[in-house]
């Protein structure tokens, strides 16, 4: 099946976009600042002014989870992004030579790969001490080892194929064959682990910042402001509920692109 | 026999790394335990006699094999938020909840993915396997912490089939905790039920395709006799290393969603040690949670080989 | 004789939400009882897809039309139940490769006894007042069958999972399974492809012993002409969904009507080269060459095993000649050919090349190709380094004039086209193609371009046709001599297959001789 005729892939690509335009927008421009207080519209309810309601101090919701899905994407995707760029060239080299710079690096890669990525968070945040840059660099480097992995199962794959044998046989170098000739058939799966990457990254990130240990006020941050409102469930449910389906509707969006991808071939 | 022995030789290792990893982390901060039990503004004089007192001059490798040792005999210290309580009294006191939180939650999963998983896996309706698409992607996606919330507002705050925050340990009385862990529970493994469905979901259809399957339908076997007879075993067999990973998963969700249901386990110490500074603490649960997801993937590689003949012993 | 099986006028198409495509466009044939009917034709022919139509073993998007007559009852719009009841039961079939087609988690015994349990209600429906078999009675019965397609040791058979044993002896458990309630029709669906050649023989004469001594009658599909002559009382001829031919083997094989078949004949009886010595310089030395690898054990603490694949091998391949190397199939003759360009260090012993860049025309036509890139720039690559390492030298080398080894994209681009055209392939419609757009034999040609491309004159085939059908081996064999006497090519032509190493070579030496013993 092509990948413009598989409705996951598409919905996926649709429901992301929006998303992506609206955070992006959200960094520049919110409809309400972020920050103004205003005792009258406290716990507003959801009305055409305020299409996601008001918070504890009568700030605008939506303009809130525009900028904290903004933020969300941010560290998901430069963390997806160090973490498959490095990951790929470890694990491409480590399948490339093998020997024992392999088996180092699958070894530690067995270990840190026993843990989910949420409690080494943790570990790397308690001593990082809390904040945006600190769950950045954590997750980065968190998600080096799954991407290595793939590489270097691609790479096996691959080498041993009979065109990389016949291309060394013409004489390709070392690097050109691991770049010209391999990575264009391996990039669709590291892609796809990519957008499995990504998810834990947003549920990551949204995970510390609910502890208190991700992004700092006065960035607004989704998991944050679940965290605060679970104090206002009663009177203002909405607070509550708007960044949760943000993170929702963010995650299904690039589970329905991978399911698509996945589904080519 | 010499497989095992290498299993347990490996993780062994793993575990001396983690710890060795987490020790030089945290002896790399510029604050040590002596300013976090006398404060920022103590006097150098003070802090010098301290560190003496602890230990601290002596060269990180040094401390690093005094820690250990003493951890493997079951010693983590002294905790330095509450002066004078050690570490093993506040994990001892907290342990039972967790444990019973992850047992609860494991077994849901179990007992939910696997009949949902066979189902979803016998849709072969266009529109029957839209649905489990989109209901599987939908709930794997749900944060813990959020289906936390929500099912607090939900069965605490509307139903009123428990109070938040009244948790009766199960050593008072069992019956109570585990009706109060099971809404907790249910944020944990909602999402890994999910996940485990599409999982199996997946296995049980590319096991459909198999050369054997047909082999099965050629010897005049019904449909259920193909798929709890021939097909059932062979997809169970990746399924048991994904639950492997599930539950390491659903320790890490606990400490996230113990937060939300306000129950007194390890992931709640954990977050508290953190906040706090309070190092040893957090070595120790570090150590713990690490040497149990060791311990699980020994267990599972164990009943791999116990099912497939193919891995050798 | 009576009639066993009638078909008439059967199609059979696939049916997928892009396109119906007719694997079978209405087959017509009818067989008697005790009989051994082939069923022959290349890859895409439908033979398959009519042989395991018969058992109604197709996938869900396969729809059948007409009528498939079993012993007077029509198959064809018999619910699933009714099927499944006859399946195992009286139709019987055994699959191409008996690794995959046994249930890996469960033991042979049980796998076998399985068409006990399975058909003793059926059974006991038809002839009411037989018992069913005890489970005593049921493993002495498996045991007897495993016994009967001569199993060393049933006994230990029994309790065995299918991985622990070998291809052929596999094969000879999915035949007992299929025997196992004495069906009046098997199918055997190309039974021996996967195995290896002596092991094939033994499978089929228990084939035909179990005709002989049972009277099961035996539907056999195969792709391979030797076997249905050695096996078949009667066959069919298929090419491309339709029976060309049909007749007795002896009426087939003398006196083939259909120019398809007699082309398929043509290409399994021996054609000779007329073989002229060659005299000339050599191209290749092999001097005392021992190769060997060093085989992985999962064990720990164990020591990586030496195999060695020959020892002290000697032989030259002269300019402008072809030498055949003949060795069975996974003895190692990859290795040899990689040793010998140098991609496989684990050697002692001297290799001399007389010529510039010796390059290699690999067997696998998918995997021989990056299956990323298109054709155009998988072929400019070898001039793509070549310009670079000229470069290079020029570098090092100021005074150098490196002006006509450098080419511009342009000139690149048109080395290319002549090269296509140079293997018969259209340059306009194949350069921006992707290998997975060509078929098994214009990949092949695409590969000997590649290896030309640098302008060698010393190439190594490895296994180059076995991949293809026979007709299509045709058309490349023919392709390769012709290149060979153009360019004056020196190869090395390495193949299991007797037939076209004597159809192309000019010499033939003979693994054999230099392989360790034991």
């Amino acid at each position: 099946m092509s990948l413009k005729k598989n409705k996951s892939f598409i919905i996926g690509c649709i429901i992301t976009g929006v998303i992506l335009i609206i955070a992006i927008v959200g960094l520049f421009w919110t409809p309400y600042s972020t920050t103004k207080m205003s005792l009258e519209l406290k716990f507003a309810p959801p009305s055409i002014a305020h299409i996601f309601g008001c918070d504890n101090y009568g700030r605008d919701i939506f303009s809130r989870v525009m900028q904290g899905a903004g933020t969300t994407f941010l560290v998901a995707l430069s963390t997806v992004s160090f973490g498959m760029i490095v990951g790929t060239i470890i694990g491409f080299i480590a399948g490339y030579v093998g020997g024992w710079f392999d088996e180092v690096i699958m070894r530690i890669n067995d270990v840190v790969n026993a843990f989910p990525s949420l409690l080494l968070a943790l570990v790397f945040v308690s001593f990082l001490g809390p904040g945006l840059m600190n769950v950045i660099a954590a997750l980065g480097i968190l998600f080096i080892p799954s991407f290595a992995r793939i590489a270097r199962s691609e790479m096996l794959r691959l080498k041993g194929m009979q065109f990389v044998q016949s291309a060394k046989l013409v004489g390709d170098s070392a690097p050109r064959i691991i770049f010209a000739q391999i990575l264009p058939n391996a990039y669709i799966s590291i892609l796809s682990s990519a957008a499995v990457g990504f998810n834990n990254a947003v549920i990551a990130e949204a995970g510390l910042s609910y502890l208190g240990l991700g992004v700092q006020p006065p960035n607004p941050s989704l998991g944050r402001m679940i965290s605060e409102a679970s104090n206002y469930l009663l009177q203002a449910p909405w607070y509550a509920i708007f960044p949760g389906i943000a993170i929702i509707v963010l995650v299904l969006g690039v589970s329905l692109i991978s399911e698509g991808v996945s589904k080519v071939d | 026999m010499k497989y095992v022995l290498k299993k347990i030789i490996t993780l062994i290792v793993a575990l001396l790394l983690i710890s060795l990893i987490v020790f030089l982390a945290f002896s790399v901060l510029p604050s040590d335990a002596a300013i976090a039990k006398l404060g920022q503004n103590a006097t150098p004089e003070r802090l010098a006699a301290l560190r003496e007192q602890m230990g601290l001059n002596q060269p990180v490798f040094v401390r690093y094999f005094v820690w250990i040792g003493n951890a493997f005999r079951g010693d983590f210290g002294q905790s330095l938020q509450y002066t004078g309580v050690s570490v093993n009294s506040l994990i001892a006191g907290r342990l039972g909840n967790s444990a019973l939180l992850s047992l609860i939650s494991f077994i849901m999963v179990i007992v939910f993915s696997i009949p949902i998983g066979i189902f979803s896996a016998k849709r072969r309706t266009v529109v029957g396997k839209a649905t489990m698409t989109t209901v599987t992607q939908l709930t794997m996606g749900i944060p813990s912490f959020f289906l936390g919330v929500l099912i607090t507002y939900a069965f605490s705050l509307g139903l009123k089939w428990f109070i938040i925050g009244q948790y009766t340990p199960p050593a008072k009385s069992f019956g109570a905790a585990v009706v109060y862990l099971i809404f907790p529970a249910l944020a944990i493994s909602l999402p890994k039920i999910a996940m485990t469905v599409k999982f199996l979901a997946t296995s049980i259809r590319s096991e459909l395709h198999k050369d054997y399957v047909r082999t099965a339908y050629a010897k005049g076997c019904t449909r259920n006799q193909v798929l709890y007879g021939h097909v059932l075993k062979n997809s169970m067999v990746p399924v048991i290393t994904f639950l492997g990973v599930i539950v390491a998963e659903i320790v890490a969700g606990s400490i996230v969603v113990e937060q939300v249901f306000a129950v007194p386990g390890i992931g709640t110490l954990l977050i508290t040690a953190i906040t706090n500074r309070d190092y040893p603490v957090v070595e120790a649960v570090v150590l713990l949670i690490a040497f149990f997801i060791i311990a699980i993937n020994f267990i599972v590689d164990m009943i791999y080989m116990a099912v497939d003949p193919r891995v050798k012993l | 004789m009576e009639k066993l099986l009638d078909v008439r006028d059967l199609k059979v198409e696939y049916r997928t939400e892009e396109r119906t495509s007719y694997a079978v466009k209405g087959v017509s044939f009818s067989m008697e009882k005790g009989e051994i009917l082939g069923i022959v034709g290349e890859s895409g022919s439908g033979k398959s897809t009519l042989g395991l139509a018969l058992m109604a073993l197709l996938p869900s998007y396969a729809h059948y039309t007409g009528e498939v007559i079993f012993q007077g009852k029509d198959l064809v719009p018999m619910s699933f139940d009714e099927l499944r009841q006859l399946k195992g039961d009286e139709l019987s079939v055994v699959f191409q490769e008996p690794m995959t087609s046994l249930n890996p988690l469960v033991r042979i015994g049980k796998q076998v006894e399985e068409m006990l349990t399975l058909h003793a209600r059926d059974k006991d429906r038809k002839e009411a007042g037989i018992r069913m078999l005890s489970k005593e009675e049921r493993k002495a019965k498996v045991l007897e069958m495993l016994e009967a397609v001569e199993i060393p040791e049933p006994e230990k058979a029994y309790k065995k999972y299918p991985h622990e044993l070998s291809g052929g002896q596999q094969q000879r458990v999915m035949i007992a399974m299929a025997l196992m309630c004495e069906p009046q029709l098997l199918i055997a669906d190309e039974p021996t492809t996967a195995l290896d050649a002596d092991v094939q023989d033994q499978v089929l004469e228990l084939l035909k012993k179990i005709n002989k001594e049972r009277g099961t009658s035996i539907i056999l599909v195969s792709h391979d002409l030797r076997v249905i002559h050695k096996v078949c009382n009667r066959t069919l001829v298929m090419y491309k969904g339709e029976i060309v031919e049909q007749g007795t083997v002896e009426e087939i094989f003398e006196h083939p009507k259909d120019p398809y078949t007699q082309s398929l004949i043509a290409a399994i009886t021996d054609e000779r080269k007329g073989g002229k010595e060659i005299v000339s310089d050599p191209a290749l030395e092999v001097k005392d060459l021992t190769v060997f690898y060093m085989q992985k054990t999962n064990k720990l603490g164990e020591k990586p095993k030496k195999k060695v694949i020959v020892e002290h091998m000697d032989f030259e391949v002269k300019k402008g000649e072809i030498l055949g190397l003949v060795g069975k199939s996974g003895s190692g003759k990859s290795t040899i050919s990689r040793a010998i360009l140098g991609l496989h260090k684990d050697y002692t012993g001297e290799i001399i090349h007389h010529t510039k860049r010796p390059q290699m025309i690999f067997q696998d036509s998918s995997g021989s190709l990056n299956p990323a890139r298109k054709i155009g720039w998988i072929l400019e690559g070898p001039l793509r380094n070549q310009t670079k390492y000229w470069k290079q030298q020029k570098q090092k080398n100021p005074e150098l004039d490196i002006s006509k080894y450098i080419l511009s994209p342009a000139e690149r681009k048109q080395r290319v086209r002549e090269m296509l055209q140079k293997v018969e392939l259209d340059p306009d419609k194949y350069l921006d193609r992707y290998p997975r757009q060509l078929s098994g034999g214009q990949k092949q040609r695409v590969n000997i371009a590649l290896a030309l491309m640098s302008g060698s004159k010393f190439v190594i085939a490895d296994e180059p046709v076995s991949a293809l059908d026979v007709s299509i081996q045709e058309q490349i064999l023919e392709l390769l001599l012709g290149l060979q006497k153009d360019l004056n090519l020196s190869m090395l032509f390495i193949s299991h297959d007797q037939n076209v190493v004597a159809r192309i070579c000019d010499r033939v030496i003979y693994m054999e001789e230099w392989t360790p013993r034991g």
